[in-house]
């Protein structure tokens, strides 16, 4: 057995573990990160989607819950984690949502100092209309025409040109995800980041009666088990596997909430086809939202790619998918998240998660009004045909949304995603309400702490990477007992 | 992936793409070996599914039956995860192909890699 020895080890090499390791041994610990997957590289980004989906995403892109209706589960793996290939949308927490956090969970500190420290790090600018595309200029052209709130995203970009596959992994480079910023730090100021790692465990010692303390991670390699000695321990393997990982160890289940409470976002989307030429794989793929329906839980994103994406996506087969596809430059997608009031649940089977989750009549709700403005959207931009997905509605044609209207829509008629699995070992003072407490520590255990999208309390209502972010941050500079240092610019 | 198999996938993908000139046929892209990297790559219960699935494709002699006979055999497996599943990967492994891009008049921005003018 190989051991080694730190002060911190971090599981996970995405958006948590990656800043909280970088920031922890820029901070002068001895930091180890165990992360489960492959190194990533530029390499492994080729652009095209239908080779790098199945290579690049865990499980081949494959992992899906059980439920009502079954939705895909997309989720990275390798170092950055899910950033690597993310649509690179950057929002802070809403303000709103921290006030909730601060209140009812405990949970302070996310400054501005905090989200500029991230911010900076990562060089989130706005998406330059120029380089956002037609795909963006349609759904703005809509939202404008309605009147409705919107705007370009802000991104983790530098020399972005535009390529129109951030989901498949950046070729150019340009995206600034955790593997290209934080871990490259990290190394710099002398962390440890194992690849091909898989914690088994989270070990602990006696630290005085029925007081028990963090002593490490065992791990299995391909090249035999390994222990990371360490008197921290911070999980960051994502909501979907911490959650088994801490049940693993025993850990973080007494309280009842460890690996439920989950929220997905859950997402889908709508095409519209136009007479003019859109040709949504030139662009930023992600790059314009609508934020006008955000108090009535559902916002817009534009998402676009390449035709192989556009064939994945849509819900045709046959000729109908054929007369699409000799199309596509005509097609114009925007996406529909909802801010879930449904909750699911994580649970290991036969060492494998099963996540649970069924989507309630009130999102059901929520998608049903969403789409209906959507495709509003679609035909103040123009469209002359739109096409939904959703069973028992006919593409729709010449400005007529009333099939859809008219629809009693029903959860299972939805075809969805969930892009931001959130809250299932959620961070609450009461321990019998969270499984961390308000500094991400495990209750009753010292010296293990979660940071990543598991300990968000709940559905944040927009992509939830900066909040991911800088509660890691946040976390790193409580271990190191310093402040957030401010912002260079 | 066995022979039966890899018909199966064959009458998958045709009738999922249902490709006419000028997109190509089937067999004149790497669709299969696609949509085989697909199934390798899925965790082990979705490669059990879609591999039993596709010998009973075969059993149900879904190879032999003509476009339209086998759409409705597809359509009567419904909004399932494994009709999805299968109309998914089929429709991806075939449009993603270099050729068929080429044939949709798609061609990647500058540096971005894939498919070239």
């Amino acid at each position: 057995m190989t051991v080694l020895r730190a002060d911190v080890c971090v599981v996970g090499s995405g958006a948590g573990g990656a800043v909280a390791a970088a920031e922890l041994a820029e901070g002068g610990l001895r930091v180890v990160v165990l992360e489960e997957g492959p190194a990533r590289t530029r390499a492994d980004a080729t652009g095209r989607p239908r080779d790098t989906l199945p290579r690049l995403y865990r499980d081949g892109g494959q992992v899906a819950t059980i439920g009502r209706p079954p939705l895909m589960l997309p989720l990275g793996r390798g170092t950055g984690g899910t950033t690597f290939v993310n649509s690179g949308t950057c929002f802070r927490t809403p303000p709103g949502v921290l006030a909730r956090w601060r209140d009812e969970h405990g949970i302070d500190g996310l400054t501005d100092a905090v989200f500029d420290r991230v911010e900076e790090a990562l060089g989130v600018a706005e998406v330059p209309p120029g380089l956002a595309g037609r795909n963006a200029a349609t759904i703005r052209r809509g939202a404008e025409r309605l009147g409705w709130s919107g705007g370009y995203l802000r991104r983790n970009a530098r020399g972005c040109r535009g390529s129109g596959v951030c989901a498949f992994g950046c070729p150019t480079g340009a995206k600034q995800h955790v593997g290209e910023v934080y871990l490259p730090r990290a190394l710099e100021a002398g962390a440890r980041i194992v690849t091909g790692a898989r914690a088994q465990r989270i070990l602990l010692r006696a630290a005085g009666r029925e007081r028990a303390v963090a002593a490490g991670v065992a791990a299995t390699t391909s090249d035999g088990p390994l222990e990371v000695r360490a008197d921290t321990v911070v999980v960051a393997a994502g909501a979907i596997h911490t959650p088994l990982l801490l049940a693993r160890s025993g850990l973080g289940g007494g309280s009842g909430p460890l690996g439920r409470h989950l929220s997905v976002h859950p997402a889908t989307a709508v095409w519209g086809v136009f007479g003019e030429e859109i040709d949504m794989s030139r662009g930023v793929p992600q790059s314009y939202f609508v934020d006008e329906f955000a108090d009535q839980g559902f916002v817009f994103e534009g998402i676009a790619g390449p035709p192989d994406y556009l064939a994945l996506a849509a819900p045709f087969a046959g000729d109908a998918l054929r007369e699409l596809m000799l199309a596509h430059r005509h097609v114009a997608q925007c996406g529909l998240m909802v801010s879930d009031r449904s909750r699911g649940r994580v649970a290991s089977v036969l060492g494998r998660p099963v996540v649970r989750y069924d989507l309630g009549d009130d999102d059901a709700t929520t998608f049903h009004t969403g789409l209906l403005r959507l495709t509003e959207l679609m035909w103040a931009a123009g469209a002359r045909r739109v096409i939904l997905p959703v069973a028992r509605v006919p593409e729709l044609r010449d400005g007529d949304s009333a099939p859809l209207r008219d629809l009693d829509l029903r959860s299972r008629d939805l075809k969805l995603m969930g892009f931001h699995p959130l809250g299932t070992a959620r961070a609450h003072r009461d321990r019998n309400r969270g499984v961390v407490d308000e500094n991400l520590q495990l209750h009753g255990i010292h010296g293990v702490h979660v940071a990543d999208g598991s300990a968000v309390p709940g559905p944040l209502g927009v992509n939830p990477q900066i909040t991911i972010m800088a509660l890691a941050t946040r976390l790193a500079h409580h271990l190191l007992e310093t402040e957030v240092p401010a912002c260079r610019s | 992936m066995r022979a039966r198999e890899a018909r199966a996938a064959e009458a998958l993908v045709d009738a999922v793409a249902a490709p006419e000139p000028p997109l190509p046929a089937v067999r004149d892209t790497d669709a299969i070996a696609s949509l085989a990297t697909w199934i390798a790559h899925a965790p082990q219960p979705n490669r059990v599914v879609m591999r039993a699935a596709l010998l009973g494709l075969a059993a149900a002699r879904f190879p032999q039956r003509d476009r339209a006979g086998r759409l409705a055999l597809l359509r009567r497996l419904g909004r399932s995860p494994l009709a999805e599943g299968l109309r998914a990967t089929a429709a991806i492994s075939y449009y993603g192909d270099t050729n068929v891009l080429r044939a949709l008049g798609h061609t990647t921005p500058q540096g971005a890699g894939g498919v070239t003018a």
